[in-house]
């Protein structure tokens, strides 16, 4: 009669709530522009890697009776003025390159989280103060302020070069050695590119410790005891990550640009090291007798900043699904 | 004739996960003077249906793919369903004015409370300036707005709420359309204020005698403002007929689960337990065969679960009244 | 408003007078700078520095005098070039970065905003994606690669504009170009981004609803909205304009500023660099507080605290 529906209708289940996480994995993967770009960032990290040492040319091996030569099937990518082969160095280049991006970046992270993080946590004055800090900062031209700190202060036997020296001292055989100086310049450069860019991502984590700080959900787990890891790892952390990780993905693109301007203005990467804006500047000087010599280095970055920014931008897509496209 | 007459309209989504029918072959009417009250919870298509009216739903992915929407024009009615964007802009705010949910995010937070007002008047009676002011001051007042000069000049978040969803029924009733449809309109509000403005909705509809479609999921306000009810259940139909009629004699069982699950006073005491429906309303991606609320349902048989109901029509309470069931009232234990 | 704009502009002046006071120190403990014991200057230069910073008063009454010359607008003499004032140099190439970031800007908010607005109105259909690949190649070339291929293409192989310098108007198009791609692509994206969000917002719907042609929509409802992220952008994009200057000047030979910057830079010219960095920090910060008001105009929900 009017008993219970029978059991073998399928009653529509709550539908289980598939986690952020592989919901934004799957996202990902429909975005076919992000995936091919983490593709070509994979190739070309892997090249950078290898070529220099598995290929057929050493990339410090000069031939001056060769000199600059065009593309050809002995040299894919020519020569240069010092019959060094081009591909060699612009794939040592992109180690510099590279490790210049992650590590700024990485810098930048570290900063950015920190003072985002104790200004949102702590907020009322203390936040006001540091906030205001990131505002003035974010208007004034840090680049500026970076050239300026490398004249006066880059220098061989300056403050920062001592700092470095002494850091380093108890770890190699010999820190005077003039050869590490361009290792300072290096690190100075991270340091200064980091500086440059914490700004944003302090923002995002102070909004995002701040969003979940409010959250009643929080309140009312810990009335009933949960504890605050529990709550903070499965949680909080996966909502909060999204942004921060959209945020350092976009941001490796923005520093090696930087890097490489300032290394075309002579200010960055320096001899021997070399990086792609190193070599970029380079080319561009002798861009009407060897063109090659801009274009490979010059196509190297320009396609991984492409790459980074269209995996940037998926990734911000798959982790934000209110910004839908449709 | 009916000044609205809707017949089996329906409107679905085409969406990656397949073809969502939000709206599957739903027909009412409305008279003038009148309110008909759409009835059913979140994701039953009301909301879905009263954008159709309007051609307002999304699309892409949303699009009406049967059915008619016959709106009285004159002496005749045109269909809006095959009407030309340009006929349609004309009516819309004009001929049939629409208010919604949230006035918070329904009035545009840049720009003054005049001049989003006044926009109305210039788009269909080309109306400006000063005498397009004076309009609007009148509604204003006429909405019981206190103070109204110098609210025209105001923002929206410098309003309450409430006062928000006034500017909002002023701003649809300036051309005086002969179908106000009204998408939930109290359901952000708070319950003093809702009571307000419903009483404010039935005078001038009682003034203007336009009718309302009023959307709603609330049986309280169902039974104070209803002429007539059309009860909703994932995107069709399921009962329709005069608010007393519903009321005291529902013919469907969702109608009567839903009754109750509601405290009432008119019926007396006899219940002292609400009784909530088991089981949740189908995701409209993924309908059931056949009647959609058989699963939840305490009368299913058989047919139930492979046909969609035919609708009986018959006299109730002196008023036309029809119900989707396979299992007549006699039948059921 | 008005009494907001006085208060923002005079809450600018703690800030200058932070920056100045680090600048003043840093170029103090340049280890050799105008104030190191073995600074690296011809004779002159050094009697010069002498002469005008009295050094061996106490360092406070070197920072008041320091404060005051700045007040008088005396920013010093070049630390390498004898007899050329800090002033002298500033006041020719200041105008010059002006005009070139004024107009890189102007074509990159008029060239950006539609673009943009393309984007988010014919959202997902070619041309969206075409318009967004564009906005994504300007953000990923580098200027001082896009300026060779330009000036290699247009120049040398087309004859179309000079290669260089800075005399009529024919020889500012490349360097506006190649100043102005980048922040346009920003501009593009920020634009579309925010006609997004705008949109999809209950208040369009409520337009569409009474009435008004798609296009009127567009104009007068969510354009004042899904500006906003642009007009916020003015500010650090401006900061990051004039940054990039610094490179098209050099390469293309324009006597602005930032190659006076650059070569001061690279020439350890202390007094130059210091005079620069002072000159772009206040006028980013004037101009950045101009931006906030602006911003607060147009946002009437913004409350002027």
């Amino acid at each position: 009669m009017s008993e219970a529906v029978a059991d073998d209708v399928a009653v529509p289940e709550a539908e289980s709530g598939s986690s952020l996480w592989r919901d934004a994995w799957r996202r990902l993967k429909k975005n076919r522009a992000a995936v091919v770009s983490a593709v070509i960032l994979a190739m070309m990290i892997l090249g950078c890697v290898l070529v220099p040492v598995l290929g057929s040319h050493d990339y410090a091996s000069q031939d001056l009776a060769l000199g600059a030569t065009a593309p050809s099937g002995e040299h894919w990518m020519g020569t240069d003025p010092l019959g060094r082969d081009i591909m060699a160095r612009v794939f040592l280049g992109g180690r510099v390159s590279f490790a210049v991006g992650v590590i700024a970046t990485l810098v930048s992270f570290a900063i950015g989280v920190t003072w985002g993080g104790v200004a949102g946590y702590f907020g009322g004055r203390v936040d006001s103060a540091m906030m205001r800090v990131v505002d003035v900062l974010y208007t004034f031209p840090f680049l500026i302020l970076v050239i300026l700190l490398q004249v006066f202060f880059a220098n061989k036997d300056g403050t920062f070069h001592h700092l470095f020296q002494g850091i380093i001292g108890p770890l190699v055989e010999d820190a005077a050695d003039p050869s590490w100086f361009p290792v300072f310049q290096i690190c100075f450069v991270f340091a200064a590119l980091g500086g440059i860019s914490w700004l944003t991502m302090a923002r995002i984590v102070r909004g995002q410790v701040i969003a979940l700080r409010e959250q009643p959900f929080v309140e009312a787990a810990r009335s009933i005891g949960v504890g605050h890891a529990a709550i903070i790892f499965r949680h909080l952390l996966p909502n909060a990550l999204g942004p921060i990780i959209v945020y350092t993905t976009l941001t490796i693109p923005q520093i090696m640009l930087t890097e490489a301007f300032l290394s075309f203005l002579g200010m960055g990467t320096q001899e021997p090291l070399s990086s792609w804006g190193l070599l970029a500047a380079k080319g561009a000087e002798v861009m009407e007798l060897y063109p090659w010599m801009l274009v490979f280095p010059a196509v190297m970055l320009a396609l991984t900043l492409f790459c980074f920014n269209f995996l940037g931008d998926g990734l911000r897509d798959a982790l934000d699904p209110r910004i839908r496209k449709d | 004739m009916a000044l609205l007459e809707v017949d089996d309209l329906q409107t679905h989504f085409f969406t990656e996960e397949g073809v969502v029918k939000a709206v599957d072959g739903v027909s009412f009417r409305v008279d003038r003077g009148e309110v008909v009250c759409l009835v059913g919870e979140s994701g039953s298509g009301k909301s879905v249906t009263s954008l159709s009216l309007l051609g307002l739903v999304p699309s892409p992915p949303g699009r009406i793919v049967g059915g008619s929407i016959r709106f009285q024009n004159g002496e005749t009615s045109e269909d809006l369903v095959k009407a030309s964007e340009a006929r349609m802009r004309s009516i819309r705010g004009d001929r049939i004015a629409m208010i919604f949910q949230d006035p918070m995010t329904s009035l545009n937070p840049y720009m003054r409370i005049g001049r989003q007002l006044a926009e109305v008047l210039e788009v269909h009676q080309d109306l400006r300036g000063d005498a397009a002011r004076k309009r609007c001051l009148e509604m204003l007042e006429a909405v019981g707005i206190p103070g109204a000069a110098s609210r025209l000049d105001d923002h929206p978040h410098q309003l309450s709420g409430g006062m928000r969803q006034r500017v909002m029924i002023a701003m649809a009733l300036l051309c005086a359309p002969d179908l106000l449809i009204a998408d939930e309109p109290t359901t952000a509000l708070d319950v003093t204020i809702q009571a307000q403005i419903l009483e404010l909705i039935e005078e001038r509809k009682n003034e203007m005698g336009v009718g309302v479609l009023f959307i709603t999921h609330d049986l309280g306000v169902v039974a104070k403002m209803a002429d007539r009810v059309a009860v909703m259940y994932a995107g069709r139909l399921v009962e329709q007929g005069s608010v007393d009629a519903i009321f005291e004699q529902p013919q469907h069982p969702y109608t009567e689960a839903l009754l109750r699950s509601i405290p009432r006073i008119d019926t007396g005491g006899g219940r002292d337990r609400l009784e909530a429906i088991d089981g949740l309303p189908p995701s409209p991606a993924n309908l059931p065969p056949g009647c959609p609320f058989h699963p939840r349902c305490r009368y299913a048989v058989d047919p139930c679960r492979e046909t969609f109901p035919d609708r009986r029509r018959f006299d109730l309470d002196g008023h036309p009244h029809e119900a989707a069931c396979h299992v007549p009232p006699e039948e059921r234990g | 408003m008005g009494s907001y704009a006085l208060r923002r502009l005079l809450g600018l002046i703690p800030t200058l007078l932070l920056v100045v006071t680090l600048v003043f120190f840093l170029v103090r403990l340049a280890p050799g700078g105008p104030f190191d014991a073995e600074r690296a200057a011809p004779p002159e230069v050094i009697a010069a520095l002498e002469a005008k910073y009295n050094l061996d008063a106490p360092l406070g009454e070197q920072y008041f005098r320091f404060l005051g010359d700045l007040l008088k607008g005396d920013l010093g003499y070049s630390f390498k070039y004898p007899g050329r004032t800090v002033n002298e140099i500033i006041a020719l190439s200041l105008p010059v970065s002006m005009t070139l970031g004024f107009w890189a800007m102007i074509v990159a908010l008029t060239f950006g905003i539609p673009l943009g607005m393309i984007g988010a109105i014919r959202q997902n259909t070619w041309k969206d994606t075409t318009a967004m690949a564009v906005a994504m190649l300007g953000i990923s070339i580098p200027r001082f690669v896009l300026a060779p291929l330009l000036v290699l293409w247009l120049s040398l192989g087309l004859y179309l504009f000079p290669v260089a310098r800075w005399e009529t108007w024919r020889h500012m198009v490349l360097p506006v170009i190649c100043a102005a791609l980048p922040t346009m692509a920003y501009v593009a994206r920020l634009t579309r981004g925010g006609m997004l969000e705008v949109i999809h917002a209950d208040y369009i719907r409520t337009a569409r609803a009474k009435g008004l042609a798609e296009r009127q929509v567009v104009i007068r409802h969510a354009l004042r909205g899904g500006l906003l992220p642009v007009v916020s952008f003015l500010g650090p994009g401006f900061s990051a304009l004039l940054v990039g200057s610094l490179v098209i000047e050099q390469i293309f030979s324009i006597p602005g500023m930032g190659r006076y910057f650059v070569e001061a830079a690279q020439n350890r010219d202390y007094t130059i660099v210091m005079g620069v960095t002072l000159v772009y920090g206040t006028l980013l910060m004037v101009l950045n507080a101009v931006v906030d008001m602006a911003y607060a105009w147009l946002d009437p929900r913004v409350k002027l605290s």
